[in-house]
């Protein structure tokens, strides 16, 4: 493979394919990626606040993977947002992307891990555990999990010395197929946990994880046809997710508030 | 812990208009060493009180604690966690 100095490399033509954000009407762009970032970023950063308080007042360990994660997505949405504003910097614009990229995955695997452990827990206090091999493929699956998303958009990073444009933009691929999968795993998870539990009028949070899952399968439209109304619609269906969760979390507030509400009447 | 005993608290004064620590071990099933070292903790951190013949009540912070408590509870449940 020839190596070409960065300002020769033939990819830098056509850097659509690691920010969409540049396929928009460069008119409207500016605002649009500005104000959808910041939405974003503080819905991502208020479920992680609401979720770590959460975590810290009850203690319970399986929940910290579902603030963090939420906080890697908001950075992630940061380092979108950062690498449109870098594109025609040569360096830090591969470099936001796959900050991007990593954060993304990282952030989704934690919050899936969050209820892989909550379901473990489930499973060991429902029955005596048997050593079994399925029980080390669970054992290893978070590990996997994580790993994968680090080494994958790591190992891109490593096997050539610079920046490779299309190449990134395959990772990016591989990365948001991975998202699809883990967030289905999420959304399977949560439905089967607020059914079980007779909380299936509160279905938000899995519609939410749905949208998030469409967010993603835009997003490989988007690769395929460079797109920007496909791209248009993540942005659009990812912080309709977002809102979602926020409103699943105030309106499960309020719901704790009024039942007490009525005991201290009825006291 | 806490929160199991003050709602334990909460509940035996409403049935039965005092909160006897007799009866707390009973809703708490702990152990009455337990149980006692725990009311001084918690009375320590002001969520409840002990009155001289014994009585408990939740204080103002215990009340508090109860609502953040169920409120977060009902936070995660709400996500499937």
């Amino acid at each position: 493979m020839p190596i070409y100095p960065v300002a020769e490399m033939p990819e830098l033509q056509n850097p659509n394919i690691l920010n969409p954000f540049v396929l928009m009407d460069p008119s409207v762009a500016p605002a649009v990626a500005l104000v959808v970032m910041a939405v974003s970023v503080s819905a991502s950063f208020l479920i992680a606040r609401y979720f770590f308080k959460s975590y810290s007042f009850s203690g319970f360990g399986y929940l910290l993977g579902f603030p963090t994660g939420f906080a890697f997505l908001g950075l992630s949405y940061f380092f979108q947002f950062a690498g449109w504003a870098y594109a025609g910097d040569a360096l830090l614009h591969p470099a936001f992307f796959w900050m991007q990229i990593i954060l993304q995955a990282e952030g989704i695997t934690l919050i899936a891990l969050s209820y892989h452990f909550k379901n473990s827990i489930a499973r060991e206090d429902a029955a005596v555990t048997r050593y079994r091999p399925r029980h080390m493929l669970v054992a290893v699956l978070p590990m996997l999990m994580v790993a994968v998303s680090f080494i994958i958009p790591s190992s891109a990073f490593v096997s050539s010395p610079y920046f490779n444009y299309p190449r990134l933009a395959d990772l990016s691929f591989v990365m948001t197929v991975f998202n699809i999968a883990v967030l289905g795993y999420i959304f399977k998870s949560a439905i089967i946990s607020l059914v079980k539990s007779a909380n299936a009028k509160l279905l938000y949070a899995p519609a939410a994880f749905a949208l998030l899952s469409l967010e993603q399968y835009s997003l490989v439209l988007t690769y395929f046809d460079n797109s920007s109304v496909a791209f248009a619609g993540s942005l659009v269906v990812r912080v309709a997710g977002l809102a979602l969760l926020v409103y699943a979390m105030r309106h499960a507030i309020r719901m704790a508030q009024a039942r007490r509400r009525d005991l201290e009447i009825e006291a | 812990m806490y929160y199991d005993i003050l709602c334990a608290i909460e509940e035996d004064t409403f049935r039965n208009g005092d909160a006897r620590p007799t009866r707390i071990q009973h809703y708490s099933r702990l152990s009455y060493d337990k149980m006692v070292n725990h009311f001084e903790e918690m009375e320590g951190k002001g969520m409840i009180q002990r009155t001289q013949d014994g009585l408990l009540t939740i204080t103002e912070k215990g009340r508090k604690f109860v609502q953040q408590y169920d409120e977060l509870i009902t936070l995660i449940e709400s996500v499937g966690l």
